[in-house]
């Protein structure tokens, strides 16, 4: 991917799950274009599906998508509720416990909640791709 | 398995339909009664075919297109086996586009489509006859507790089937990759993501409907 070539994709979307395909498409079109396997591809679409339906059915969420050097990284906000950020940065989840921090957790290499610049809560999500 | 070939459709892979076909038909085998002068076959093949066609996801196609894409899936997850078997890892999508002379696009469309379908459940009942293909692995039904709210989301994990939940927690708990499960139950990694993805789903819209069911008594 050439330095100059634009790295990162935005998406405002209605939050309804009937647009959750759209999304899925946008992720994986990047993901083709780094490599990334398609289990790996699967697990992102899957911890920012999870995050899109604790954003709630109605209003819209933005996400973005970004070219790493050595991955992905997505953004999905606004969070719906404070306390959702808090259960993500909370304790580990114990032993037979099933939390969205542990899916995340299973499911992506890094994880965050960032306060974007309009005050808003989002969730940050890091994969990585594996050599080839 | 002749009658389950026969009964396939778009987007059903074959192991799929074998897979319950065969579970249709071990439960015929198992409720035929020889004391009735009729042949096995004429008392099994109606059951089977019942339990062929009563679970049978059903791609939700809107053009020709789009049925074009859903009917290529079934080379697709063959070529998406064949390659993680060949790496030893997961293939890109256009290691499968590569592999069916197709573009990334193309693959991306099948895979979506095939998402819109729902997968068969792996524990077709609710009575624990060992039939469940599952059974093989040998486990235990450990629980798999939600913590966020313990007393709502309970209820909505108890109701996934049994080995829904065994998948979860292989997945989340121990950790294995869905190829490495699909490899334990015997089934295609692209239907282990499926599942967990629906059971996720599922057990996010229960809660949904038992947080509204609980803000109604409190109004």
């Amino acid at each position: 991917m050439p330095a100059e070539a634009p790295t990162r994709i935005t998406l405002e979307t209605p939050a309804d799950r009937a647009f959750h395909p759209v999304v899925r498409l946008v992720l994986g079109g990047v993901a083709d274009r780094l490599n990334l396997g398609f289990e790996e591809l699967d697990d992102l679409q899957l911890a920012v599906e999870r995050l899109l339906a604790e954003a709630g059915a109605q209003g819209t969420v933005k996400i973005s998508v970004e070219v790493l050097d050595q991955g992905i990284r997505a953004r999905v906000g606004p969070l719906k509720e404070r306390t959702i950020a808090d259960a993500l940065q909370g304790p580990e989840a114990a032993p037979g416990e099933l939390t969205l921090r542990r899916i995340l957790e299973t499911v992506v290499d890094s994880f965050g909640v960032e306060e974007a610049t309009d005050g808003e809560l989002v969730v940050r999500l890091d994969k990585a791709v594996r050599g080839t | 398995m002749g009658v389950s070939t026969s009964t396939g459709s778009a987007g059903t892979s074959t192991g799929d339909l074998e897979q319950v076909g065969a579970i249709g038909l071990i439960k015929a085998i198992d409720r035929f009664d020889l004391s009735r002068d009729v042949a096995l076959t004429s008392y099994a093949t109606p059951k089977h075919r019942r339990r062929d066609q009563a679970p049978l996801p059903r791609p939700r196609l809107h053009d020709p297109g789009t049925a074009v894409v859903a009917g290529a899936l079934d080379p697709q997850r063959g070529a998406i086996e064949r390659l993680t078997n060949k790496a030893g890892r997961s293939p890109t999508l256009s290691d499968v586009a590569d592999e069916l002379h197709t573009t990334p696009e193309h693959v991306l469309e099948a895979l979506e489509s095939d998402s819109a379908s729902a997968p068969i459940s792996l524990s077709p009942g609710t009575q624990r006859d060992g039939l469940d293909p599952l059974d093989t692995i040998g486990n235990e039904d450990h629980g798999f507790d939600l913590s966020e709210d313990r007393a709502s989301l309970e209820p909505a994990l108890n109701r996934l089937p049994r080995r829904e939940r065994e998948i979860l927690r292989m997945r989340f708990e121990g950790g294995l990759t869905q190829s490495q499960i699909a490899d334990q139950i015997g089934v295609s990694q692209m239907h282990v993501s499926r599942l967990i993805r629906k059971s996720l789903v599922r057990i996010r819209a229960d809660l949904g409907q038992a947080q509204g069911q609980s803000r109604s008594r409190s109004a």
